[in-house]
């Protein structure tokens, strides 16, 4: 279902560099996201990944360059945009599930009523609804992710960004996970997946960026990246890239 | 539109997640229950020992054997208290003892030297010991005063009346007790904030970071926001402290006036004096003194990774008020002097040392003016300073941020 390059992109980074603490994060990163595909955003740990995204949600300020949401500079005026699901997650562990995924609708622009009833909604589907009066504390880490990702879809934003978001989930669960991601994508949805799991890649994702010290070493559709690698999978390519670092 | 509602949704969050935890209501009820039942002890101790003489009561049989010559025998007879002489003194007691005689009283020949006397009671019935003291002392007391022949000749002779005090210092009139209590309020008050509610700015936001949901919620709401929802929260919560401790009072009042207990107020309301300028001081610093030590407190949880970091920390904060206090003699006789100036101006020592000076009656409104305003400038750095640590934050979860970075733009 990923749309074409006609449309206008739902993020816009154009020469984006960030450095924080003196250590250069990022260097001149450019790329694109349509809105309906999934982008899959790679880099070993401390690429800058996790980063790049802050400075998109306007928790970073970037040092230099452009990062658009929607056509604007993200604010938290527009929440009701984005979906978030980082990868240092938490939740509040002493109020109650209903309460938690309640409040962030709220943060996000929501009506509580309506807040709620997506919540209540959303717990019947992931199995969830005889814990909603239960606190955070009392689910399971599983039972926790999926509550988070309720949180990150609640207000069907226009730009879902997940970080790991199967990081720890069982088998059924992670399934589950991913066929809410793909129904949200069909609903013209855009995603940033960040993940290791290059299966996952190939089986969601419709374009690939790999970064490696902050900077841009493929970008392109799984076939573009592929082809200009001369490899017949992403984790080949992912592996080779940063091979080259290991074998210096 | 949007923000109010996200505004009101951090107060609602904030609120609520403080009051429905145990702690809250277990730290908010331990302190006037421990007040309410040294008064209720005191109260019990002051019915055990209701000794309350009737003089129409003719049910007990007490006797008096004066050998002082000391006791009117028209006050023994308003007590209903038989006179015996010195001979049947051993009948008496072995009557007592058998528990054919309530009491018996003995005053003997030295009683102006000596101030003793002998008491006998059976107490069988609970409280005649009581009684029997009582009237030894009350029989005692109004045979010598007998000859003042007037109840309020009497009266005042006990009591030695009521003085109104005017002192000076220094040729300047010194202040009465009641033109502390209004200014004096407020210092009272302000530290009730400081101890009770402050903290939960603190233990709020090192909750988002030990959480991990500070990044989340970074994500969609400005860090001033959070911050004002957190103030808006802490003040419901500081009024619903406030309610509840008043309510415990009043019925702690109750239940010690039902039990006889006379609880009145050592100064008259009528006499308390209201200065618009001691008010106006007062409430300044109420409010931002309260407002920069929230920001404070969010401030330093939102540097440190955990809360158990963080609460170390702050103790230092929680000193620092308290300075003017171990300095109170110089606070209030020497105003000009280094010290004194300096707390004043102090934005953490300011509050307290303005609030104790207004109180003393020694602050002028220029002084408290300009320390007011430095403390409105303080509190918005510290809030300033407190959301650049919140963004910060989201950075280190594992690590203190480095001061520096705070400053650095």
């Amino acid at each position: 279902m990923f749309m074409s390059n006609h449309h206008q992109p739902i993020v816009a980074v154009k020469d984006f560099s960030l450095r924080l603490g003196g250590k250069q994060i990022v260097k001149d990163l450019s790329f694109d996201i349509q809105p309906g595909e999934v982008f899959a955003f790679l880099g070993a740990n401390g690429s800058g990944k996790t980063s790049t995204v802050r400075s998109l949600l306007n928790i970073y300020k970037p040092t230099s360059g452009e990062l658009l949401v929607d056509n604007k500079p993200y604010r938290p005026e527009r929440a009701h945009l984005v979906g978030y699901l980082p990868e240092e997650r938490g939740l509040y562990v002493r109020s109650s599930v209903i309460d938690v995924m309640t409040y962030f609708g709220e943060l996000k622009g929501m009506e509580r009523a309506d807040a709620r009833n997506f919540s209540m909604k959303y717990l019947e589907r992931v199995d969830l609804a005889d814990k909603a009066k239960l606190t955070v504390k009392k689910l399971s880490g599983g039972q926790q992710q999926k509550v988070q990702l309720g949180v990150a879809i609640i207000n069907n934003p226009k730009l879902l960004i997940l970080d790991e978001p199967t990081k720890g989930l069982d088998p059924v669960n992670r399934k589950l996970l991913l066929d809410i991601v793909e129904e949200h994508r069909q609903k013209g949805t855009a995603v940033i997946y960040i993940t290791h799991l290059m299966e996952e890649v190939e089986r969601l994702a419709d374009r690939v960026l790999i970064i490696k010290d902050g900077m841009r070493v493929a970008y392109g559709t799984k076939d573009e990246v592929k082809k200009a690698y001369k490899m017949k999978t992403i984790e080949d390519i992912f592996v080779s890239i940063y091979a080259e670092e290991q074998d210096k | 539109m949007s923000k109010n509602r996200k505004l009101r949704a951090v107060i609602r969050h904030e609120f609520l997640t403080i009051i429905k935890q145990p702690s809250f209501w277990l730290s908010l009820i331990a302190f006037p229950l421990v007040a309410g039942i040294i008064l209720l002890i005191g109260a019990l101790t002051d019915s055990s020992d209701n000794s309350t003489i009737d003089p129409d009561d003719k049910s007990r049989n007490i006797v008096i054997i004066d050998n002082s010559d000391l006791i009117n025998p028209d006050v023994a007879n308003k007590y209903n208290v038989k006179l015996e002489d010195n001979t049947q003194k051993e009948m008496l007691e072995e009557s007592v003892r058998e528990g054919d005689v309530d009491g018996l009283i003995v005053y003997p020949h030295n009683l102006i030297d000596s101030g003793k006397y002998q008491l006998f009671a059976d107490n069988t019935e609970e409280n005649n010991a009581g009684i029997v003291s009582e009237l030894g002392r009350v029989v005692l007391q109004q045979s010598l005063l007998a000859p003042l022949d007037s109840e309020k000749l009497a009266s005042l002779a006990l009591t030695g009346g009521e003085g109104s005090m005017q002192s000076y210092k220094d040729g300047k009139s010194t202040r009465e007790m009641s033109e502390y209590i209004v200014p004096g309020a407020f210092l009272v008050l302000f530290y009730i904030v400081l101890i009770f509610s402050v903290g939960y700015a603190l233990s709020s936001v090192s909750e988002e970071k030990e959480n991990r949901s500070i990044e989340m919620v970074l994500s969609y709401v400005k860090p001033q926001t959070l911050i004002l929802g957190k103030l808006f929260a802490i003040i419901l919560v500081t009024l619903t402290q406030i309610l509840f401790i008043g309510l415990m009072a009043a019925v702690a009042y109750g239940v010690a006036r039902s039990l006889g207990n006379d609880l009145s107020l050592p100064f008259n309301i009528s006499d308390l004096t209201f200065v618009p300028a001691e008010i106006l001081i007062g409430v300044g610093f109420l409010i931002f003194g309260f407002i920069f030590y929230v920001g404070l407190m969010a401030m330093i949880g939102a540097i440190f990774p955990s809360s158990k970091e963080a609460s170390s920390f702050t103790t230092v904060f929680y000193l620092l008020p308290a300075v003017p206090f171990w300095g109170i003699d110089a606070i209030t006789n020497q105003a000009s002097s280094l010290f004194t100036q300096i707390l004043t101006y102090f934005p953490l020592t300011s509050p307290t040392t303005i609030l104790l000076r207004n109180a003393a009656g020694n602050l002028s409104l220029a002084e408290g003016l300009i320390s007011l305003f430095v403390l409105i400038i303080a509190t918005l750095a510290i809030i300033g300073l407190a959301a650049k640590a919140f963004r910060l934050g989201t950075l280190e979860y594992s690590e203190r941020i480095k001061l520096s970075s705070l400053f650095r733009k």
